[in-house]
């Protein structure tokens, strides 16, 4: 445990290192927030009820402005990271360490995560002049438990998720182009966009089983105290769940891939 | 029990064949040709503890492939690999804990962070002991002169350093084989020299078992008590350093340095030319006709000032070796 806790601050230490990188970074990772917010506000504009499907535009912008906090628990890198250590053969130097590579990549990324967390946060307070009157604020002791675990679940899933589908370049060499993929789609089954609520009712009880929904609109939707406590704890359950059978999938595929590995390079 | 035991080990890489241009290529996307390269066949070979052995071999001879072979790297195609009695892709920890692979071209140490900010994870990672690694630090670090180096961000070395810092972290842990694959590639001759009277020194004072792989002739010869040559995947010498010389030792090199520039193939009669420049040559002779030779060129060469008489050097067996492919 001390090694993986020792990497992540040492990664942590190392985001640090780079200034610019880290302001320009933070710009270009809200641009796409801040255009989702302006395309909900002309929608809201030109259909003039107020309203949409019980979201007020003070509830759009929380939703998405929350939701960009939350998106910062993604952890994807580990999944990057694998595929081209794969590719280009780094996997095997880390392959013959007697450490396990996925908790050192989650770790790894974690501390990335953290560090995007709070540069986001600090983002969003000193901007938050502009926005604050869009902004509702209804948090219990009780959600900010249940809003903890979620992103906690978030964060195991994301990881999970990502190294599974880092681990096809065993069989694709370049697995890019599935990876990319699958991050449109991810991100749209997690509310990216546009609520999930916004689906059909079958639909949407469907997308909050599927284990996005926890990446962004589940706790989303539990800041805005627009889930039971109740309801909320069900979901965490399946999410649980979802993690064993992930951890499942990983370890399988990972047998499967390290003897087709072949080390290229040296 | 050896400390490595290998028997009828191979591996067949499949490689799909890339053909050249757009046409081919597109056709290539559709239909795949797959063609099967031995990289190792049949290898046979049983290392000691505290042996130093230079495993060599031309570009592709399966050097590579062997030490991933014992590193549990690769699995195997065929045949059986123990490696401290264990199986090595099992990757059992307490295993991966006794072996250090230290690639000449790959670099594991943090790019943005002092070299010693990476030696405490390792240090956490391998589990060792506080004072044993103090011990290691300071011995290794003075032996490689690099204990000002320490504090300094990695990016900011040089890439002899940086090797050394390499070497650093993987001894750390005090491994009970270690295998080095073109530790000094790139190196320039200091760096070379360092590194390899660091590797006997080393070897003297631990009985570490060192499998090394290099280009680098001298590496080998300075630093290993056995070489194993490879020529496309098998092995086609295993044997003590001296074995080599002296299975060679019926040729000789003969060094003529003259007054003025020659022509270098008005000599090729006496022997092989491997080496020429403007006044000097080297020739590669028989030993038994040494005197006919000299004498000869004594004779009819008034432009001749020194004649030398050496043995073959070691790299130039061993090129000869590879050009043949078998030992002669």
């Amino acid at each position: 445990m001390q090694k993986y806790l020792y990497s992540f601050r040492m990664h942590l230490l190392e985001s640090f290192q780079y200034r610019f990188d880290t302001v320009l970074g933070l710009l270009v990772s809200n641009i796409s927030m801040f255009i989702t917010i302006i395309f909900w506000m002309l929608i809201y504009r030109s259909n003039g009820t107020g309203v949409l499907n019980g979201y007020t535009m003070a509830d759009m912008v929380t939703f998405f402005v929350a939701s960009s906090l939350f998106r910062t628990f993604i952890l994807n890198g580990g999944g990057f990271e694998i595929a081209s250590m794969i590719k280009n053969g780094d996997l095997s130097r880390i392959i013959i360490k007697p450490h396990s590579i996925n908790i050192f990549l989650y770790w790894k990324y974690l501390s990335n995560a953290l560090f995007e967390f709070i540069k986001q946060f600090t983002f969003l307070l000193l901007i938050a002049p502009f926005f604050a009157k869009h902004l509702t604020w209804k948090l219990t002791a009780q959600s900010i438990i249940l809003l903890i675990a979620y992103l906690v679940t978030a964060t195991f899933i994301s990881h999970l998720i990502w190294v599974l589908l880092g681990m096809t370049a065993f069989w694709l060499e370049q697995a890019q182009a599935v990876m990319w993929s699958f991050a449109v789609i991810i991100n749209f089954l997690s509310g990216m966009f546009m609520p999930l609520d916004f689906f059909p009712h079958w639909a949407v009880k469907v997308l909050e089983l599927l284990p996005f929904a926890v990446f962004s609109y589940i706790p989303a939707k539990l800041y805005m105290n627009q889930l039971s406590f109740a309801q909320g704890v069900n979901l965490l359950i399946v999410y649980i769940i979802w993690i064993l059978v992930l951890l499942l999938l990983n370890l399988m595929v990972w047998r499967a891939g390290v003897k087709k590995y072949s080390a290229v390079g040296g | 029990m050896s400390t490595i035991n290998a028997s009828n080990l191979s591996k067949t890489y499949q490689i799909h064949e890339k053909q050249q241009g757009l046409k081919k290529s597109i056709q290539d996307f559709f239909s795949r040709k797959y063609v099967f390269k031995e990289a190792v066949k049949n290898l046979n070979m049983t290392i000691e503890k505290g042996e130093i052995v230079g495993l060599l071999g031309e570009n592709g001879a399966g050097k590579t492939t062997t030490l991933k072979m014992l590193t549990g790297i690769l699995y195997p195609t065929s045949g059986k690999v123990t490696v401290l009695n264990y199986t090595p892709t099992q990757r059992k920890r307490e295993f991966l804990k006794k072996i250090a692979f230290v690639m000449g071209n790959k670099s594991e140490i943090n790019w943005d962070l002092p070299a010693v900010d990476t030696f405490r994870y390792q240090k956490l990672v391998y589990q060792v002991p506080d004072d044993l690694y103090k011990k290691n630090i300071d011995m290794l670090a003075e032996m490689l002169h690099v204990k000002h180096l320490l504090n300094t961000q990695l990016r900011r070395l040089s890439l002899g350093e940086r090797m050394k810092m390499e070497l650093i972290n993987s001894f750390l842990y005090s491994p009970e084989i270690v295998f080095l694959d073109e530790p000094t590639i790139g190196l320039d001759l200091n760096s070379q020299l360092a590194i390899r009277k660091f590797l006997r020194e080393y070897r003297e004072e631990r009985k570490t078992t060192i499998i090394i792989t290099s280009h680098y002739m001298d590496d080998i010869e300075e630093t290993c008590d056995r070489v194993i040559l490879l020529s496309k995947g098998s092995k086609i010498f295993d044997g003590a350093l001296g074995e080599i010389t002296r299975l060679y030792s019926s040729n000789k090199v003969l060094q003529l340095v003259f007054d003025q520039p020659i022509h270098p193939y008005e000599f090729a009669q006496y022997g092989e030319i491997i080496e020429y420049k403007e006044n000097t040559l080297k020739l590669m002779i028989q030993k038994e006709q040494y005197r006919s030779i000299v004498t000869g060129l004594m004779n009819q060469n008034k432009n001749l000032i020194d004649i030398s008489i050496t043995n073959v050097p070691f790299k130039n067996i061993v090129n000869q070796i590879m050009a043949e492919g078998r030992i002669s």
